[in-house]
């Protein structure tokens, strides 16, 4: 049997910056340390150099006559004062992002008394000018113990197109946690010369993002979109099997909001106004879709809702899960019934997703396994019920997640058309 | 003056610094209460790294909010839409740094 195949990924193009991050932030004892203590101008010195402050700023600070740190070294004051770009100094952007982020990696290397450094004073004003104030270096052994750090640069993705597999997915951005286990969308093309069946498979959305002002910590998102799922087999001397065929149009709005308090609970309401028409029976249906998504920041590990937890609580490279829990209310009303009129009656779904997500730290096993579990109770229309089960097992040869290669499983009735499915898939997909 | 009595006089008495102080332990003591820290890295990505997302950097944010309010001294801290999904590609120590950018003395 001789086949060919090809399978495309969905993905536009947007524009992009590489930010210039800090390369490593937390410095190895044998850069800094000197018979058991830091030395305070190598230590100065590694953090203007990670930050990429540049080397002729300290020849303005030198030419500042500031009181309060007359006769203190220029390399001191760098990052002892936080107004250092105030009094007739002339800092760039760049310079005051540099120092700002220099300094706060200062004040953590002496507050977390880490495995690598321990200190007595907190404060990096009184660590720089009091010649008392030491930070040790750690030693098991005779050995220097050195602290987690990691080189990093990052990509910035500016566009606010979105490419998603299913409409619900568009409010999540593409720096979001939840963004390696979101639905992807799939373009494949697939022929068998030999058994003389060509299947052709495009499901996906494509949306643009607007971000309107509400004020204060709350927030809202407007995603307008256009969709499409198409899923026909052609075999030579058969009819035309189609699995599905529906194009639809309409638009997601987000509102989040944070309650008070010092572990606040957080509220994202999703309402998904859409039309959608079915070209294999030739029906129509204008629905009205609300998400509700209480959001539990993680409690120290111990407990989350729709937020992730370490398996290992002291570990940041072994895996996380998170608890999936949302709650749906589905509306819909047929402008056409189609060709099968008895089966397309108006509906009101109401009911819950609820899941898990498992998904890796270590950018070495870059795997994601999510399943989750739809059921919602038919208040009125064809169906009594509606369940619809997924799961996918994702690998993502990039570290964000744009492309992956997914194993998946879904078996139910569709939420948005009521039809049955079941379906097992392994592809490349993508998502932007 | 000597050079000692300048270095303890600038040490004493610093608004500016008090306020970095404050945004970095109320930072940092929130990455403690959400499970984050330890290990305590500075150079990790709130997004990718930490698993916050939209919804959850609004209600971390709102924790740090609350929290330097409530602090002594009191501080405000402002954020919107924009500073939470900036602050999702943000590195804690970027993090912070916007934090102390956004905060004011009450």
């Amino acid at each position: 049997m001789r086949a060919w195949g090809i399978l495309v990924a969905a993905a536009v193009a947007g524009s992009a910056s590489v930010a210039g991050a800090a390369d490593a932030t937390v410095p190895s004892q044998s850069d800094i340390c000197v018979h058991g203590l830091v030395d305070k101008r190598l230590l100065v010195d590694f953090l203007a150099s990670a930050n990429h402050l540049r080397w002729s700023f300290a020849d303005d600070v030198a030419a500042d006559k500031s009181v309060a740190f007359k006769g203190v070294p220029t390399w001191k004051r760098l990052l002892a004062d936080p107004d250092i770009c105030g009094g007739g100094i002339t800092c760039s952007k760049a310079d005051k992002a540099a120092l700002e982020s220099a300094q706060f990696e200062l004040i953590s290397l002496l507050s977390q008394q880490g495995q690598a450094y321990r200190s007595d004073v907190k404060d990096p004003k009184t660590f720089l000018l009091d010649d008392r104030a030491q930070l040790r270096c750690v030693a098991q052994a005779g050995a220097p113990v050195e602290a987690d750090g990691a080189k990093m640069a990052k990509v910035t993705y500016t566009s606010k197109f979105r490419i998603r597999g299913i409409a619900d997915d568009l409010y999540w951005g593409r720096d979001d946690a939840a963004f390696k286990g979101l639905s992807k969308a799939t373009l494949s093309f697939a022929n068998d010369e030999t058994g003389g069946k060509r299947t052709d498979k495009l499901v996906g959305v494509i949306g643009y993002e607007f971000d309107p002002a509400i004020g204060g910590s709350n927030r809202a998102i407007l995603v307008p979109y256009v969709g499409f799922n198409r899923n026909v087999v052609r075999t030579t001397g058969k009819a035309t099997s189609v699995s599905s065929d529906t194009a639809d149009v309409g638009f997601v709005a987000a509102i989040g909001t944070v309650g008070d308090g010092p572990t606040p609970l957080g509220s994202w309401w999703t309402v998904r106004p859409d039309y959608l028409f079915d070209h294999s029976d030739h029906s129509g249906i204008a629905s009205l879709n609300l998400v509700y998504t209480p959001i539990v920041n993680n409690r120290q590990n111990r407990f989350a809702l729709n937020d992730y937890i370490r398996l290992k609580a002291a570990e940041d490279d072994f895996a996380s899960w998170e608890p999936i829990l949302e709650l749906h209310l589905d509306n819909g009303w047929y402008t056409q019934r189609g060709i099968t009129p008895a089966a397309h009656t108006d509906y009101n779904r109401l009911g819950v997703k609820v899941g898990a997500s498992l998904t890796s730290d270590n950018p070495a096993i870059p795997f994601t396994v999510t399943v989750t579990e739809t059921e919602l109770a038919g208040l009125r229309g064809s169906l009594d019920s509606l369940s619809y089960f997924t799961s996918a097992i994702s690998w993502s040869p990039d570290t964000k997640g744009y492309f992956t290669v997914d194993l998946s499983y879904t078996n139910g009735n569709r939420e948005d058309t009521g039809k049955r499915e079941q379906a097992t898939g392994i592809g490349l997909a993508a998502k932007f | 003056m000597s050079q000692a009595d300048n270095a303890a006089a600038a040490i004493v008495a610093d608004p500016a610094n008090d306020k970095r102080m404050a945004v970095a332990a109320t930072v940092a003591n929130q990455l403690h209460q959400e499970g984050r820290w330890p290990p305590n890295n500075m150079t990790k990505v709130m997004g990718t790294d930490y698993h916050y997302a939209r919804p959850t950097i609004g209600t971390f944010l709102g924790a740090v909010k609350w929290n330097l309010r409530h602090g002594a001294p009191a501080y405000d801290f402002t954020f919107d839409g924009a500073f939470e999904d900036s602050a999702l590609g943000q590195t804690v120590a970027a993090l912070m740094v916007s934090v102390n950018a956004n905060t004011t003395a009450v």
